[in-house]
C-alpha cells in the first residue's frame, strides 16, 4: 500500500514486475537502473541463485522528483518467476500499488504466461485485491525474437481486462520506460487524498 | 503531525543510548519510516529487513499453534547481528529493527529493544486518544497528464 506523507509531501509507492520465469523482469529493472543517473537511484539489490536466477526478489528504489509539490519515490520489485517460488511471490505482492506483467512473447511460452497470470490473479484475490481495480500494465516482451505470438494473440489470450499493453524488448530497452511510466501514472491517480493531517492516516 | 515525525519525536525523547546500534522503523512492505543510517542505504535496509521478516514470518506458519504468538526475528553472532520486532498501529504493520555490532551482550540489546517498543506503543496510544481519525475517500490527484509523467521521468538517459 502506498504511503503519502502530507507533512513532508512525499509519496512512496511499490511497483512489482510479475511474470513467468526467464520472461525479462530482472532485465527490465536492470535497464531502468542503467538509465537512471546516480543521485536518483538507490542501490539495486538482487537475491539470486548461484546461476543468476531470481531467488527472492530484485529491488530498485527510484527517487523520481516532484509532482504537484509531492516528492515521489517508487520502489521497484521483481518476483522470482520459477514455478516453485510461489510462496515468495505472494510475499512480494503484499502492499503492491501497481504491477507490470512481463509476458514472454515466444509462442512456446504462452502456457507459462497463462499459468503465471492465473497465479497473479489468485494471489491478489487471496490478499483482498481485485485484479480489475489494481493499476496493471501488460508488457509483451521479447518481441524482437523470431518465433513470437502476435500482439493481437497475446492481447486475446492474456488481456481480457484490457489493461494498457506495450510491445517490448527489455534487452534493448524498447517498451521498458513506456510500461513504467504508464503504471506510475495509474498508481499516482489511484492514490487516496484528503485534507486531514492526522498521524494515523 | 505525521508518522515519521511521531517516531522522530519519540526517539528524541527516548535518547538513543544503545551505542553501536542502528535503529530503524519500517512499514511491513519495507518503506522506511524512521532511522539513523550511518553509511547504510535506507531503502536497501528497508527492503532486506522487510523481506527477511516476511520470509521468516511465512515460515513460522509451518509451526503448529504459532499463529497466536508474536514472533521476533533474530540473526546474530556473539557480538553483532540483526533483531526485528513487529508492531501494528490501526491495522498498519510496522517493524522495529536494529543492526548492532561490537556488543558484549547482544541479549541486553534485544531486551532494551523490547522495552523500547513497549514505550513506543504507549507513546502512540497517547497520541491516538488526542487525534481524530481522518477520512481519505477522495483521490489525491484528479488527473495527471502525460507531460507531468514525462517530467517525472526526465532523468532517463538517452
Amino acid at each position: 500500500m502506498s504511503f503519502v506523507n502530507y507533512h513532508s509531501k512525499e509519496i512512496n509507492c511499490k511497483i512489482v514486475y510479475y511474470g513467468p520465469g526467464l520472461g525479462g523482469k530482472t532485465t527490465n529493472i536492470q535497464y531502468v537502473y542503467q538509465k537512471v543517473s546516480g543521485d536518483q537511484k538507490g542501490q539495486i539489490i538482487s537475491l539470486n541463485t548461484e546461476n543468476e536466477r531470481t531467488l527472492f526478489f530484485d529491488f530498485l528504489p527510484l527517487d523520481l522528483g516532484e509532482i504537484r509539490g509531492f516528492r515521489t519515490r517508487f520502489h521497484l520489485y521483481t518476483v522470482p518467476g520459477q514455478v516453485f517460488y510461489e510462496a515468495s511471490r505472494k510475499l512480494i505482492l503484499r502492499g503492491v500499488d501497481g504491477i507490470i506483467f512481463v509476458a514472454d512473447s515466444q509462442v512456446e511460452k504462452m502456457e507459462a504466461n497463462l499459468e503465471s497470470l492465473a497465479g497473479l490473479e489468485k494471489n491478489l484475490t487471496e490478499q483482498g485485491y481485485d485484479i480489475r481495480t489494481v493499476p496493471l500494465v501488460m508488457q509483451w516482451n521479447k518481441q524482437d525474437l523470431p518465433n513470437t505470438s502476435s500482439e493481437e494473440e497475446l492481447q486475446k489470450q492474456l488481456n481480457k481486462w484490457n489493461f494498457p499493453a506495450y510491445s517490448a524488448c527489455a534487452r534493448t530497452g524498447q517498451g521498458v520506460f513506456e510500461s513504467l511510466k504508464m503504471v506510475s501514472k495509474m498508481v499516482l491517480m489511484n492514490l487516496k487524498g484528503g485534507l486531514s493531517t492526522s498521524p494515523f492516516a | 503531525m505525521n508518522w515519521e515525525n511521531q517516531f522522530k519525536k519519540f526517539f528524541a525523547q527516548e535518547g538513543l543510548e544503545l551505542s553501536g546500534c542502528n535503529i530503524f522503523i519500517f512499514r511491513e512492505d519495507g518503506i522506511p519510516m524512521y532511522g539513523v543510517y550511518k553509511n547504510l542505504d535506507r531503502n536497501a535496509v528497508g527492503a532486506l529487513m522487510a523481506g527477511s521478516w516476511q520470509a521468516a514470518n511465512a515460515l513460522s506458519g509451518f509451526i503448529q499453534g504459532s499463529k497466536e504468538e508474536i514472533f521476533r526475528f533474530s540473526f546474530d553472532t556473539a557480538e553483532r547481528g540483526i533483531y526485528i520486532l513487529p508492531f501494528s498501529i490501526k491495522k498498519t504493520a510496522f517493524l522495529l529493527g536494529v543492526i548492532f555490532q561490537g556488543q558484549v551482550n547482544p541479549g541486553l540489546i534485544k531486551s532494551k529493544m523490547r522495552q523500547m517498543l513497549e514505550r513506543l506503543l504507549q507513546h502512540v496510544e497517547k497520541i491516538k486518544e488526542e487525534t481524530p481519525m481522518p477520512q481519505r475517500e477522495k483521490f489525491l490527484f484528479d488527473e495527471i497528464s502525460d507531460r507531468e509523467i514525462d517530467r517525472l521521468f526526465s532523468f532517463e538517459r538517452k
